[in-house]
């Protein structure tokens, strides 16, 4: 193959001087908010505020949320890794063994992370026992009310049991045409996840538990998934409806409720066309639970950080090291998490005025108290766990099998997957 | 061709030609009037079915706020020079076919034809690796380079297949007045084969013009981006459903390439007509 | 060039055949087709034979380096219906589609064959389906299909075939069904094209003739111009079969291989297995199978095909 590599190679050097050779910067960081046309400035700014601080230059990477793991993957495959980069906190365990991935806790210490970073978002890039990611912003899913056209629907208070809850939808589909009126996830796997675990907890179940054994095949997976079956039965929810369906049925008074993280409000502002003004109609609120009192249920959520060493070991003054740090850093904190309808993640920029009297953000923090770390999306083999999980939740969804069958075959097929990747089951 | 002197026949003829016209046309249609619309009136149960009010915001939002422009640069740079580099391959390849005869050339043919069914999924996961090796990962030319897995033996099929009917005599004729083989292929077989040149250039074209695969894998910066990918990334991904201006900015990268497809187009039919195809 | 007869058939120049040159020439060819087949080789045969011996690997995110595993990935594949079903749904895609387009390309041929006013202008427009970019497709049947917002329950409602709005890419059937008549509606201008370019040297005198004996246009279609397009069909149905089967861009962006599997043809599966679940071995097993399964019939049709039958 050798006689390849080297035509290939020929080829380069004329590509090459075709496309410009590639500057080099001090750092790479790679992200999704960057790669989002509502949040690029935000992101450019932090760069230049870095730069003009520690005379560093940071070269962005821009990559689609959807991208972002596959991206990352094929960067460790080729060798090719960026410095710095943007993830998703379910991805944390999946990223976990690329080569090189930096521990804070031998950079800058547990104590003054502890000191720095508010623990619940700190909790979330920790992993036996290291501190593989810091938070870039936190917050948890939960649900979203439309108050809006609860009003329209006659509804003054939200709903806070399954009961109440089933009485307010039925009361926006017979009173406001056209709605959907609990916008739930019924296309993408990725989002029937989300809406799927927090129903299953809130029926006492688990999907698989923390050594890795599959246990979504219980009483309360089937009694979740009926119950999510009977609400489409009821057209008290929709086929064909992603987020970004739901974010548009909400801003358009069409549904009343929906699942989301935090940065909901800024989705609304811009889908309802009316900015700010539409504010008024978004009211956090907890997932509706069997028995009032009960402890609403929501997930874990946040932007983490996570580096890559440039050099061994990884220092306090290596560029990408000095980054992460500057991100922690108020000028970064008080910004970027508020632009994006979400909480810092550092004590400090928490107190900060406009975000410690957020009443939305504030409400979000009171609802969804004790966020549970997604149990799908961290496994290696997470994305497989969740197209199969998708897959089944959908087909009972759609009536192409009872809730029962869906359940007992999604238990099967996740088992199967994760016992391949060695969890006994 | 037919005779339509009978009621029947008309009904017939001119029944089908609506059904089969509405259903090629209906959805240029629609995607012309939903880019024109506002949201107020596009997001309705019940659609109008013209305008009531136009609106160009779309088209607006479309070119200011988008990277529409750079996508549709990348993906004219990238498809044209893939395009370009499979037609001249495919140009001296069909001609060797099409004029010599040596041993293994009727398997190789038959060969590189039955390549074209090997999944493009499956090439990429092993030239990934091999573009990240010399450094074009990311890089335009990695895209283009692979775009030649799409099109190059159908290309070269479609060259052999019109070569093969170029009478030997003039080939004969040049050769007994000592011109070399390249040369008589260059000044006289060339000239004389532009349509079908035309349309394996198209052909390919439109193949790298429409990947979503490669061009989602490959190019990972949003300023190398296609417009497949890029369509996508902008208008419908996990933050956004945008369908007005979906609409509005597919029509706007439709138009370059449906103009030059207009110009170029009588070429392509008498290409077809030449034999690129039989 | 039409005078050239399409005759089809390998020939070669008989020139070649002439005594002193022949070694001379015969490099000379292999010189001209070794560019192509250099690339051919880097980009193709190359990766393809890779992919051959990564089937047979343990290849996945937790493992960086692939462990030999023999014919596990195979007997994997065996065992699940899932993977399975994506051959069906793969046959049943490819199948309608290239049938569908064979029938409404010919007709829409046959129709722009027929001399009416417009005709040079309509023949123009009917080759945009082909030249909007494959995205910009699936927006546009994605759009028509919306389940909410899309022109098509609305028209169904408004004729009273159906009582409440359908989500059609939410049904099997339905989603089938759309991304079939999306490939379709992107196929028939090139297929159009290439009928309407066999259509041009029908002979024209046999027709007439036989109008004379008082055949209709039924027969004159069945006995006369069929048989006559056979070598453009047999060319047609190879890039019908090699176009859909390597469809990844409307299915992706029209349905993404939803609902559940009703759309995940193989090519999607390929993509989902090595690109989002990082099953490098498993994707390329896959692959493979294919590739066993297909090249058989169309290596002889394909020889069929240059041999000119």
């Amino acid at each position: 193959m050798n006689a390849i590599r080297k035509l290939l190679r020929a080829t380069v050097i004329l590509g090459v001087a075709i496309s410009g050779a590639a500057h080099a910067a001090d750092t790479s960081f790679m992200g999704y908010s960057y790669a989002e046309e509502s949040a690029k400035p935000s992101v450019e700014k932090i760069l230049k505020g870095f730069t003009e601080k520690t005379k560093l230059s940071v070269e962005p990477i821009g990559s689609a949320w959807g991208d972002m793991q596959k991206n990352l993957f094929l960067r460790a495959r080729s060798k090719t890794l960026p410095d710095v980069v943007q993830i998703s906190e379910r991805w944390l365990p999946t990223f976990s063994n690329l080569p090189g991935l930096v521990d804070y806790n031998e950079v800058f210490g547990k104590e003054y992370l502890a000191k720095t970073y508010a623990p619940d978002a700190l909790a979330m890039g920790q992993l036996d026992g290291k501190q593989l990611a810091l938070p870039l912003m936190s917050g948890s899913i939960g649900m979203v009310a439309n108050t809006g056209v609860l009003k329209n629907a006659g509804i003054e208070k939200v709903p806070a049991t399954i009961e109440e809850f089933q009485t307010a939808l039925a009361a926006v589909r017979d009173k406001v045409p056209n709605s959907v009126p609990y916008a739930m996830a019924t296309k993408n796997p990725n989002s029937i996840l989300l809406d799927f675990m927090i129903w299953n907890w809130t029926f006492g179940g688990h999907i698989i538990d923390a050594k890795g054994k599959v246990v979504v095949d219980s009483d309360a997976g089937r009694k979740a998934l009926a119950f999510m079956v009977g609400l489409m039965k009821d057209r008290l929810s929709a086929p064909e409806i992603d987020r970004p369906d739901a974010r548009r049925l909400m801003g358009q008074n069409a549904a009343a409720f929906y699942i989301d993280a935090p940065q909901s409000r800024a989705f609304l502002r811009s889908f309802s066309g009316q900015g700010k003004d539409f504010d008024k109609n978004v009211q956090p609120m907890g997932v509706p639970v069997q028995n009032a009192g009960d402890e609403p249920k929501s997930i874990q959520w946040g932007h983490m950080i996570i580096s890559f060493a440039q050099s061994d070991p990884a220092n306090k003054d290596d560029a990408n090291m000095q980054f992460v740090a500057y991100l922690a850093d108020n000028a970064v904190q008080t910004q970027f998490p508020v632009e994006q309808s979400a909480l810092p993640g550092t004590v400090d920029a928490r107190k900060a005025p406009g975000i410690a009297d957020d009443a939305y953000l504030s409400d979000w923090a009171k609802f969804n108290k004790s966020p549970v770390m997604n149990e799908v999306g961290i496994w290696p083999d997470g994305a497989e766990l969740t197209q199969i999980l998708g897959e089944e939740v959908q087909a009972a969804l759609l009536d192409q099998k009872s809730a029962d069958d869906a359940i007992a075959s999604m238990g099967k097929r996740m088992a199967a997957v994760m016992s391949k990747a060695g969890y006994s089951q | 061709m037919f005779d339509l002197s009978s009621r029947t026949a008309k009904v017939v003829f001119f029944g089908t030609m609506c059904l089969i016209g509405f259903y090629m046309f209906f959805p240029l249609y629609w995607m012309i009037t939903s880019s024109l619309k506002d949201n107020a009136e596009l997001y309705r149960v019940v659609p109008t079915l013209y305008p009531h009010e136009i609106t160009l915001k779309n088209y607006w939002t479309a070119i200011s706020e988008s990277k529409l422009l750079t996508y549709l640069t990348n993906s004219l740079i990238t498809s044209g020079s893939s395009a370009l580099l499979n037609t001249i391959l495919a140009l001296y390849a069909g001609f060797s076919f099409a004029k010599y005869r040596y041993f293994g050339r009727q398997p190789v043919m038959l060969f590189m034809l039955s390549a074209q069914m090997f999944p493009f999924g499956l090439l990429l996961i092993s030239l990934y690796p091999l573009m990240t090796e010399v450094g074009l990962l990311d890089t335009r030319l990695g895209l283009i380079l692979s775009y030649i897995v799409f099109a190059l033996p159908v290309a070269t099929y479609m060259l052999y297949s019109y070569f093969s009917q170029v009478p030997d005599e003039l080939i004969d004729a040049a050769r007994a007045d000592g011109a070399s083989d390249f040369r008589i292929f260059h000044t006289i077989v060339i000239p004389i084969s532009i349509p079908p040149i035309v349309t394996v250039f198209l052909y390919s074209f439109m193949w790298s013009w429409n990947d979503l695969l490669y061009s989602m894998t490959v190019i990972v910066s949003d300023e190398k981006r296609t417009i497949g990918p890029g369509l996508l990334l902008t208008y419908l991904n996990e933050l956004n459903a945008d369908w007005g201006g979906a609409m509005a900015a597919s029509l706007l990268v439709s138009a370059p390439i449906v103009a030059a497809f207009m110009f170029l187009q009588r070429y392509f039919i008498q290409g077809v007509t030449a034999g690129a195809v039989k | 060039m039409t005078n050239l007869e399409m005759t089809g058939g390998f020939r070669v120049s008989p020139l070649t055949r002439r005594g002193g040159l022949k070694g001379v020439e015969r490099r000379v060819g292999m010189l001209m087709l070794l560019p192509a087949l250099a690339a051919f080789s880097i980009v193709i045969v190359y990766p393809f034979a890779q992919a051959l011996g990564l089937s047979l690997f343990e290849y996945t995110l937790q493992n960086f380096e692939p462990t030999f595993i023999g014919f596990d990935n195979f007997r994997t594949i065996m065992s699940s219906p899932e993977v399975l079903d994506s051959f069906i749904v793969t046959v049943i895609y490819v199948g309608c589609a290239t049938a569908g387009t064979v029938v409404l390309g010919l007709g829409w041929a046959l129709i722009l064959n027929q001399p009416f006013r417009g005709r040079g202008a309509i023949r123009s427009l009917s080759l945009l389906p082909w030249v909007v970019p494959s995205t910009v497709s699936a927006f546009i049947w994605g759009w028509i299909f919306n389940s909410r917002y899309g022109v098509l329950n609305a028209l169904l409602l408004e004729m009273n075939l159906i009582d409440v709005p359908q989500a059609w890419l939410s049904t099997p059937n339905g989603a089938l069904a759309a991304v079939v008549l999306t490939r379709i509606w992107r196929s028939i201008p090139l297929f159009m094209a290439f009928f309407l370019a066999g259509l041009q040297n029908l002979d024209r005198e046999q027709i007439d003739a036989a109008r004379v004996d008082g055949a209709g246009n039924f027969a004159i279609l069945r006995d006369h111009i069929i048989p006559h397009l056979r070598p453009v069909l047999l060319v047609v149905v190879v890039l019908g079969v090699i176009g859909g089967l390597q469809d990844f861009d409307t299915i992706f962006a029209l349905t993404g291989g939803g609902p559940v599997r009703a759309t995940s043809v193989l090519s999607i599966e390929v993509y989902r297995r090595a690109f989002e679940q990082w099953d490098i071995g498993m994707a390329s097993a896959i692959g493979v199978l294919w590739v066993a399964t297909l090249l058989p019939p169309a290596y002889f049709y394909l020889r069929m095909l240059v041999k000119g039958r």
